[in-house]
């Protein structure tokens, strides 16, 4: 008996211990994680909200661009270029069946679309897209390195938060591994929420933080420069941002792409084509991010203008391969559709594991601190990250619907509202967690996701008819999680209303 | 496919690691024979998942193996969560009842 009490008695100080780590870390990281964790989730279908967002693209399924469509888009990049622009060109997939010349505006890659049969121009509306919330999940829209680290940072403590976790709760770890009880005190259960979700879907969290870690491993020291930042990152391409434009004179001309682009993919083992790259003297023709689970930047480089092949280059090696898989895993660029829906929900139930922590961790101090302004300002900030967010993102998707196609500089249109919504949002909820209405504020915020949230399909189907019948699945898939999430938050807000 | 597969099969397994505790789940204790068949099951049913989902793809299946095993969780937590129950989770017979 005694041998047993000393046993456990470290044990439990270890517990208690990890409970403080993990209760702070985990609260005060959370804030900013739930954000990165929800626009991670929506990224993965990135690519179909781009084109939910821009309902006159009219090519819904795959075709391999002919050459008439290359040389245009040669054209059209070689002109760019001359204008100082970086620009570069992408070529149609499965996932979004259209060329593209893109260059990178400091937060995204935006650009020109092409028909792939014809090479016609398609004019469609100015967006940032779902690349918007790519790059609020990564950089938290920052425009430099900085908030890579900072997002890096936070991943560590997401590391930290979720290993301290594992301690606390090792013993039930198994037993309780579908626990779920909804008629026990409101804190018990949003515990078993919290705890269910957070075993379950474990090993997707700690793949999700630590390859995230890895892939920006190097931008947590400080002596990374923001060059390298625009560079190295995969989405980047390297082409970036910054690079100086090469001079108008020195521009060869580009020789008929479609033999390159067919030799390219021999020499890179028959893996598709993602991307080109135009320098002065020659072109960079890279592997497409979706050929497999390895993301690679291997490419083949061809002399201008006789288009003759210079080099091969398979990143190849332990190392690089293992950082390939890393990229890969992470970027799930390679997932087919049914992955890819499991990728969503893992993200939504990870977001739900931090939102839900940070729910109870404020509940578990109410009756102690819920007098302290700090309470209440940080229950403020709780209310405008769990409900304000999802209501801002719905915002801006009214906002690709509502502001009229024409419009100049509408992209910055759709952000500035999400942010103004959000803001907004931020000061409702802190307005009524001041006042001592935190209630009213949960139930208000929540009603504004079940009305927009629903509103959207409805919406969507009244500005964007034709869209719904070139490519239903596409608008029925966005108008269902948008139905769901409407849905639940409505729910959600007469369960608050019920309890206040 | 092999989702599917995946997801009913971890969703089998569960449901027996939920039975194989009943006191802690509410649920009414199996039959003593019943219990080897339940483990056996539980050990199984991953194991076919497993080679169900990789026959393709290692990594995309191992990726879909682990994401379908959290799903099906979900869904065993939920029915056992909303489904009748007949033993309190203290032990006591809580037997519901459902009023029209």
């Amino acid at each position: 008996m005694m041998r047993q009490t000393e046993r456990e008695g470290p044990r439990e100080t270890l517990r208690t211990r990890m409970g403080w780590l993990h209760g702070w870390v985990g609260f005060l990281c959370g804030l900013c994680l739930a954000c990165i964790f929800a626009t991670g989730t929506l990224t993965v279908f990135d690519t179909e909200l781009t084109r939910w967002m821009q309902p006159e693209i009219n090519v819904n399924t795959y075709v391999a661009p002919t050459d008439t469509a290359l040389r245009e888009a040669a054209r059209i990049v070689r002109s760019q270029q001359a204008q100082g622009i970086s620009a570069f060109l992408n070529l149609p997939s499965h996932r979004f069946p259209v060329l593209q010349v893109l260059h990178y505006n400091g937060h995204e890659f935006t650009g020109d679309i092409l028909d792939p049969r014809s090479g016609a121009l398609i004019q469609a509306r100015e967006t940032a897209g779902g690349k918007f919330f790519y790059d609020f999940h990564y950089t938290l829209r920052s425009a430099d390195i900085g908030g890579v680290r900072i997002v890096n940072i936070l991943g560590v403590g997401l590391l930290v938060a979720v290993v301290s976790g594992i301690v606390i709760h090792l013993r039930a770890l198994l037993p309780d591994l579908v626990m779920l009880r909804l008629s026990v005190p409101p804190l018990r259960s949003w515990l078993d929420g919290h705890l269910l979700a957070g075993v379950l879907f474990l090993p997707f969290m700690i793949m999700c933080a630590y390859t995230g870690v890895l892939v920006h491993a190097d931008r947590l020291f400080p002596a990374q420069s923001a060059a390298a930042h625009h560079h190295g990152g995969p989405g980047h391409h390297g082409h970036g941002h910054g690079q100086p434009p090469p001079d108008a004179a020195a521009l060869l001309p580009v020789p008929p792409l479609g033999p390159l682009l067919a030799q390219a993919r021999e020499n890179m083992q028959g893996r598709d084509c993602g991307f080109i790259l135009f320098a002065a003297d020659r072109i960079t023709i890279s592997a497409s991010d979706a050929a497999g689970p390895y993301m690679s930047r291997d490419h083949v480089d061809f002399s201008l203008p006789d288009g003759r092949l210079l080099a091969t280059t398979l990143n190849q090696g332990r190392v690089a391969t293992t950082m390939q898989l890393v990229r890969g895993l992470h970027y799930a660029r390679f997932a087919p559709p049914g992955l890819r829906w499991l990728y969503f929900i893992s993200g939504m139930a990870g977001t739900a594991v931090i939102t839900t922590g940070l729910v109870v961790f404020l509940m578990k101090r109410r009756r102690k601190s819920g007098h302290l302004v700090a309470f209440r300002l940080a229950e403020g900030v709780t209310i405008s990250v769990t409900a304000g967010l999802p209501l801002s993102m719905l915002v801006y998707l009214w906002a690709n619907r509502l502001l009229p196609p024409a419009l100049p500089g509408r992209d910055m249109w759709e952000i500035d509202l999400f942010f103004t919504a959000w803001g907004l949002c931020l000061l409702h909820g802190m307005g009524r967690a001041l006042t001592r209405h935190a209630a009213s504020g949960w139930r208000e915020q929540l009603g504004g996701i079940g009305v927009l949230g629903c509103g959207l399909p409805l919406l969507d189907i009244l500005t964007a008819p034709g869209a719904w019948g070139a490519c239903p699945s596409l608008h029925a898939a966005v108008g269902g999680v948008s139905l769901l999430a409407g849905s639940v938050a409505l729910y959600a807000a007469r369960r608050v209303g019920r309890v206040a | 496919m092999s989702i599917t597969v995946s997801l009913l099969l971890w969703v089998i397994c569960l449901s027996c690691h939920a039975w194989l505790q009943p006191g802690r789940y509410g649920l009414p204790p199996p039959r003593p024979g019943y219990r080897p068949a339940l483990w056996g099951t539980r050990l199984l049913a991953p194991v076919l998942a497993l080679l169900v989902t990789t026959r393709h793809d290692a990594i995309a299946g191992i990726l879909v193996w682990c994401m379908t095993a959290s799903l099906a969780g979900l869904v065993v937590a939920c029915g056992l969560c909303f489904g009748p129950r007949i033993i309190g989770t203290d032990g006591r017979r809580v037997a519901r009842e459902r009023r029209p």
